[in-house]
């Protein structure tokens, strides 16, 4: 099979463009939780109105945006904040869209909506950008919600319960029983037969026996290590 | 916000056992762990914290990478405590090359 035609520096640099602007959005549009279709659909509607290297790079950024790691998307703002202004400002706007494309927007995504507009904007202008292109999209500029506030919980009708939510929560069932599964390296809503599994693995694997020809400081970690997974299990499976 | 888990004494959602020593602890500020208790009984509220906890860290992160931590943006967004300090006057934001395209055209995706 021959090799192609040798892309242009051109054609390279608007590849690369077209990555760095999906690889933003998607992040932006599972920033608060899996991708959800509604936001999916205006990234590809962007896409297809943008052209080519848009549509080229599409499946794979859809396919790829819940593993966008911190480098990927650094460089992919790096060459955001050098795109040329018209591209910058309709970046902007477009993430606003994705934002709001299911008529919702957390906390998460108002701050990520935020670093992009200051990539997307000349020095101290991207309160202005981020004005302008909420406008655009229908929608007025708002401040980020504070979720460790009880005021912002209370405005979405969830009240606080005061110290009974703390008796609770440290209740048998609560995070103790938590902190029991993740010393057997479980995560919650592990069943019965996963915790005695997960036991019965680890046990084989730093039971005491295992270790008599270890130096004394290897073999007392392993004998604490070994008995406080024996306490987290029972205390998860009481006979 | 606050960075509930590093008021904890936690490196994150994923340390689930300080937190719960921390909730356990009589010495931690009450309030702290009323708050602490409020946001992690319910999965719901939990879910929404700690995503946005999870995309603050980040952000914070790639503003100071990016030298974008002194923008009013985020400087009065009351995220302090995931910041790295005491704004530097020296971190200009200046330093990117922002305006590194100098034409104009280019994709409009609006």
């Amino acid at each position: 099979m021959s090799p192609g035609p040798t892309p242009t520096p051109e054609a390279l640099l608007a590849d690369r463009r077209a990555q760095a602007a999906l690889t933003i959005l998607a992040w932006l549009a599972r920033c608060d939780g899996p991708l959800n279709h509604r936001r999916a659909a205006e990234i590809s509607r962007i896409a297809v109105q943008s052209g080519g290297p848009f549509v080229r790079r599409l499946p794979e950024a859809l396919r790829d945006c819940e593993a966008i790691g911190f480098e990927e998307l650094r460089q992919a703002l790096e060459v955001a904040a050098a795109m040329p202004e018209q591209m910058r400002t309709g970046l902007a706007t477009a993430s606003v869209k994705v934002a709001f494309a299911d008529q919702r927007s957390g906390p998460a995504v108002e701050h990520a909506l935020r670093l992009i507009a200051d990539t997307c904007a000349p020095t101290g202008m991207g309160l202005h950008l981020l004005a302008r292109a909420y406008e655009r999209a229908g929608t007025r500029l708002r401040p980020p919600g504070d979720p460790t506030s009880f005021e912002w919980w209370e405005r979405k009708g969830e009240r606080d319960l005061g110290e009974q939510t703390v008796a609770g929560i440290l209740s048998a069932r609560g995070l103790s029983e938590l902190r029991d599964l993740a010393t057997l390296g479980l995560s919650p809503g592990a069943t019965a037969a996963d915790i005695r599994e997960a036991y019965r693995q680890m046990a084989r694997q730093y039971h005491p026996d295992h270790f008599h020809s270890q130096p004394d400081d290897v073999r007392a970690r392993a004998l604490q290590h070994f008995t406080r997974m024996r306490e987290a299990y029972e205390r998860l499976m009481p006979e | 916000m606050i960075d509930l888990y590093r008021r904890l004494g936690a490196s994150g959602p994923a340390d689930v056992s300080q937190v719960a020593r921390a909730m356990a602890d009589e010495t931690v500020d009450p309030e702290l762990r009323r708050l602490a208790a409020f946001i992690l009984a319910s999965p719901h509220r939990r879910r929404i914290h700690d995503d946005t906890w999870r995309t603050v860290s980040v952000v914070a992160r790639l503003r100071a990478s990016l030298l974008l931590d002194m923008s009013p943006l985020w400087r009065d967004a009351g995220v302090d405590d995931f910041g790295p300090g005491a704004a530097d006057p020296m971190r200009m934001r200046q330093c990117l090359p922002i305006d590194g395209g100098r034409e104009s055209q280019g994709t409009e995706w609006t």
